[in-house]
């Protein structure tokens, strides 16, 4: 019930080589100020532990506050079923999965509940992969609500919960039992799918009422009670990829259709992004690479909107980036990386304006595989629903 | 295997200590830090014609006698390694560098580690330069600190005129003394520490660092 601290009495911070903060076993032995001791390595930026530490929970003591949700858009009727449906799974207490299109509006459906939530007086959460989507979340959340919102991320203050918070996994180590309602977005990405340890962070933070919010659910996710909307909010049919035999003239061509647009090619890895970069170069065409080293990541964002330019990225971009008017290629889209669901994700980033609704997707391959196919089945069968 | 310092998956040489070493550092990050040339013969400052620079002069012309063998230089790849290190915590990338000090052994040397004093020892919960010169070889702690301020917002005169926090508690004994610090800034420090040895009778005193800051850059003081 509360948060971890560091106090002069309460349980040990490490026992049996296990951190019972994070509960990883990366601990490692040094000497410390009175002899042989171990410190956690998997959780040093909350501040280091010691197993001559120890742990104590504190009761989040933060006043409940109510609140009132101006609403940035009237929400289409698709999207007032989901909210409806979502008000019944809260006042059941249950546990679902949304299942929306990219680009649907899943985060403005979530406002209804996330009110409701708030106005009984429990805490939300609300988990993002990555950095750059928790702010996006943190800018609309913050027009939307009036309560004051909560950045538990790398560069947000740490120390206080409000009512709404939005974290990345990693910073919420030291929760135990304080959210009431815990959103998951894009719950199949990278860093909770393949990390059971974040997996139960999230479940510790949490009090077992749960939201998943993905457009490509995985397959123990579409298990859980889920509510589909197939249908972008403007109306418009998401676009579907088209397959092309890769070359460097065909991949000029692209470049080149869409002069006056914002462009957006995704590489597998990162030496890609230099050698495709190089190569436009040769031909005289500039542009930018993206990748998770990428400190400004946001400026790159502002310029490929500004400048109409190109830019080359990793599956860094793969989610939660608006771009006005893109056209999107996939280059080697054969490559392992490259799962279904990212190449569901990538082809969702073209066309989520409701005033430009279409958007070329290209899919550049250099062999077929069945994950290309099965990507372009799914984005048709969603077209059809 | 994952790299030490940056997490990365990496493939192990295959060397005679690959059944036995748990830390391996990849080749980008070994990289990092940068080993310093030519320079300076006593405390390392890099210039061209490797003769001893103004500073050391003037240590000499007070009489203190002291050639220190720094590493690396303490540009931003070192600050960081540094802060992460000593101020975060991360101990056991120290053996990062373990291969470097390990090649400065020699035998029938006592290595002294410069002390903390307690409190800062409370607070840190480990002295950063003992860690060090354990992997340099046998270590022995001969002396004691007395609190003083941190030097780290003192300017260059600041550090240079302040009392001697070092003592040494019982007779030195022994033969050859090599100090092990962190970070050589004016130089203040070790040779406190080694006009207290010297003092206290001990006969050949000498200091190893891991880290030379640089005097190019105006913003920090040095």
């Amino acid at each position: 019930m509360g948060e971890l601290i560091v106090a002069p009495k309460g349980k040990r911070a490490i026992r049996f080589g296990i951190c019972q903060r994070c509960l990883s076993t990366h601990v490692r032995t040094f000497t410390c100020h009175h002899g042989r001791c171990a410190y956690c390595r998997n959780c040093l930026y909350l501040g280091r532990v010691c197993r001559c530490d120890f742990l104590q929970e504190r009761d989040i003591t933060t006043p409940t506050e109510t609140t009132e949700l101006t609403m940035p858009f009237e929400l289409v009727p698709d999207q007032k079923r989901v909210a409806n449906q979502l008000l019944t799974w809260w006042d059941e207490r249950r546990t679902g999965l949304v299942h929306a299109v990219c680009g649907a509006g899943k985060t403005e459906m979530t406002f209804p509940v996330i009110e409701r939530v708030v106005n009984e007086g429990k805490r939300v959460l609300v988990v993002s992969p990555r950095k750059d989507v928790a702010i996006e979340w943190v800018e609309r959340l913050e027009q939307a609500f009036t309560v004051p919102v909560t950045k538990r991320y790398g560069g947000g203050e740490k120390d206080s919960i409000g009512m709404i918070t939005v974290a990345t996994a990693p910073l919420l180590m030291n929760l135990r039992d304080v959210f009431d309602y815990v959103l998951v977005d894009e719950s199949d990405a990278f860093p909770f799918a393949f990390d059971v340890a974040l997996w139960n962070t999230i479940r510790r933070a949490g009090r077992n009422v749960f939201l998943f919010i993905t457009a490509t659910p995985t397959v123990w996710q579409q298990l859980l009670p889920k509510v589909h909307l197939s249908r972008r909010y403007h109306g418009f049919d998401l676009p579907v990829p088209t397959l092309v035999k890769q070359s460097d003239e065909r991949l000029l061509d692209f470049c080149r259709r869409h002069a006056l647009k914002p462009r957006l090619l995704f590489v597998p890895t990162k030496p890609d992004l230099e050698r495709y970069e190089s190569r436009l170069q040769e031909a005289g065409i500039t542009c930018q690479t993206v990748s998770a080293d990428t400190e400004e990541r946001l400026d790159t964002l502002h310029w490929l909107q500004e400048t109409k330019g190109i830019v080359f990225a990793t599956s860094i971009w793969e989610r939660g980036m608006t771009v006005r008017d893109v056209q999107v290629a996939v280059v080697e889209s054969e490559h392992r990386l490259f799962s279904t669901r990212g190449l569901i994700q990538m082809a969702g980033r073209a066309g989520r304006k409701p005033d430009t609704p279409t958007g070329e997707v290209c899919f550049f391959y250099k062999e077929r595989t069945f994950r290309q196919d099965v990507a372009i089945q799914k984005i048709r069968e969603a077209n059809r629903r | 295997m994952k790299c030490l310092l940056c997490h990365e998956s990496m493939t192990v040489p295959w060397t005679p200590d690959t059944l036995w070493r748990r830390d391996w550092v990849c080749p980008s990050c070994e990289s990092k830090l940068t080993p310093l040339g030519t320079g300076c013969p006593r405390c390392g400052q890099p210039n061209e014609t490797g003769k001893t620079c103004p500073d050391c002069i003037r240590w000499l012309a007070l009489g203190l006698d002291l050639t220190v063998r720094c590493l690396y230089a303490y540009d931003d790849a070192g600050i960081d390694w540094l802060h992460r290190y000593k101020f975060s915590g991360d101990v056991v990338i120290a053996s990062s560098v373990a291969p470097a000090l390990r090649a400065l052994r020699s035998s029938g040397v006592t290595y002294v580690p410069i002390p903390l004093s307690k409190e800062r020892l409370q607070t840190r919960r480990f002295n950063q330069a003992e860690e060090l010169a354990r992997y340099i070889g046998p270590t022995r702690q001969i002396l004691e600190k007395t609190e003083v301020s941190s030097q780290r917002e003192l300017g260059k005169e600041g550090r240079r005129h302040r009392t001697n926090p070092f003592t040494v508690p019982t007779s030195v004994k022994y033969g050859k003394i090599i100090l092990v610090d962190d970070v050589y800034t004016t130089g203040t420090t070790l040779h406190q520490a080694a006009f207290s040895l010297r003092q206290a009778g001990a006969s050949e005193v000498s200091a190893i660092c891991l880290f030379r800051a640089l005097n190019k850059s105006k913003s920090r003081p040095i």
